[in-house]
């Protein structure tokens, strides 16, 4: 109980957004809201604003919500460990997002670059008092950067639940938008959540992104939900027993 | 066989020369195909100027593979004009993140 009203109090008290990362956000949604929308600017080859303009609202939405909801998965993790995340926004990535969409003019469906930026961890030295390793390390980063994919997927399985309630056609686009997010985000690229978790711990590398992978593809395709999390859960530990012994083992003790 | 650490450089110019070429063939128009190389150069001034206390032979020939490629497969514009809009683009580059008006985000 304790441990929960510490965390309550760490997020009245810090969990706030700078000026500067209210500004990277908005940039950043915006632009990936556009992406998101770029093929939705009318039917076929004709340009309708009035459509344009009503899709790109709604991209704004889902875009908002995901990306909000994976900074604060990432956000609070961090707090509950004591440290404070600081959004930064990926000016380049976001560049290449837009040339990518240019370039592809609507020819391969689903194929944004969806890449906001990265963060950066600030130690809150009072609230790690206690702590095995004081200071920032690459586990805890690995570990904060571990909960935004991990928020992302949960609202996958969130959304999946309420399209089975609804025909809305926007919840099957928030679904497609969520996972291609997740799966770059997992991408060991850095600023990207993947490349943190990866320098932070292969091992955990190579179970957890298997595992979220094959979970939001088994239910995308309408695998019920705990079967898919189970199945997913078997093939990870295969996959990450076969790197252990194909590659970790001998990373580890050196050649013979 | 094949050396990562030996050969790295001749690797990047020929996966870049091939980006390169995919690129230009993908611009659906003039104009994109412009404003990508002007950004191509900026990002290419970047890279300059964060090696330029450096060895900088082989990251300027990867660049100009980057470059060749493009303009061999670039079909809608000028190359004169592709060529002109990529030097702008890396010197403007340079000179922005030399005052500091561009700065890298470090994570």
């Amino acid at each position: 109980m304790a441990e929960i009203l510490d965390l309550a109090d760490k997020i009245k008290r810090y969990y706030k957004f700078t000026q500067s990362e209210l500004r990277g956000l908005i940039i950043a949604i915006l632009i990936i809201a556009f992406v998101f929308s770029y093929d939705d600017w009318g039917p076929g080859n004709t340009f309708v604003f009035s459509a344009g303009i009503y899709n790109f609202f709604n991209a704004v939405l889902i875009v908002a919500l995901s990306v909000l909801i994976h900074d604060a998965g990432q956000r609070i993790w961090a707090l509950a460990i004591g440290y404070r995340l600081e959004f930064r926004m990926w000016g380049f990535g976001l560049i290449i997002s837009l040339i990518v969409a240019f370039l592809n003019n609507g020819r391969i469906p689903y194929l944004w670059i969806i890449v906001p930026g990265g963060f950066m961890l600030h130690h809150l030295a009072g609230h790690r008092l206690g702590w095995f390793r004081y200071g920032i390390n690459y586990f805890g980063q690995a570990m904060v950067a571990l909960a935004g994919p991990l928020s992302i997927f949960m609202l996958i399985i969130l959304l999946r639940v309420l399209s089975l309630f609804s025909s809305n056609p926007l919840l099957g686009k928030a679904i497609i938008f969520n996972v291609i997010y997740m799966i770059i985000n997992l991408l060991p690229i850095p600023p990207l959540d993947g490349s943190k978790i990866y320098f932070g711990s292969r091992m955990l590398y190579a179970f957890a992104v298997p595992a979220m992978i094959i979970a939001i593809i088994l239910v995308v395709v309408n695998v019920p939900i705990f079967l898919s999390l189970i199945i997913s859960l078997l093939i990870a530990v295969v996959l990450w027993l076969t790197y252990y012994i194909s590659f970790e083992r001998n990373a580890w003790f050196g050649p013979k | 066989m094949f050396e990562f650490h030996r050969n790295w450089m001749e690797l990047f110019f020929v996966v870049l020369m091939i980006v390169g070429v995919l690129i230009a063939l993908a611009a659906p128009s003039a104009a994109i195909s412009y404003v990508i190389i002007f950004l191509a150069g900026i990002f290419s001034g970047r890279l300059i100027y964060e090696k330029r206390s450096k060895i900088q032979l082989p990251y300027f020939l990867i660049i100009i593979s980057f470059v060749i490629g493009y303009l061999i497969g670039v079909y809608y514009g000028s190359r004169r004009v592709i060529i002109a809009l990529f030097v702008v683009g890396a010197v403007l580059g340079y000179k922005l993140y030399e005052k500091g008006v561009l700065k890298d985000t470090r994570f």
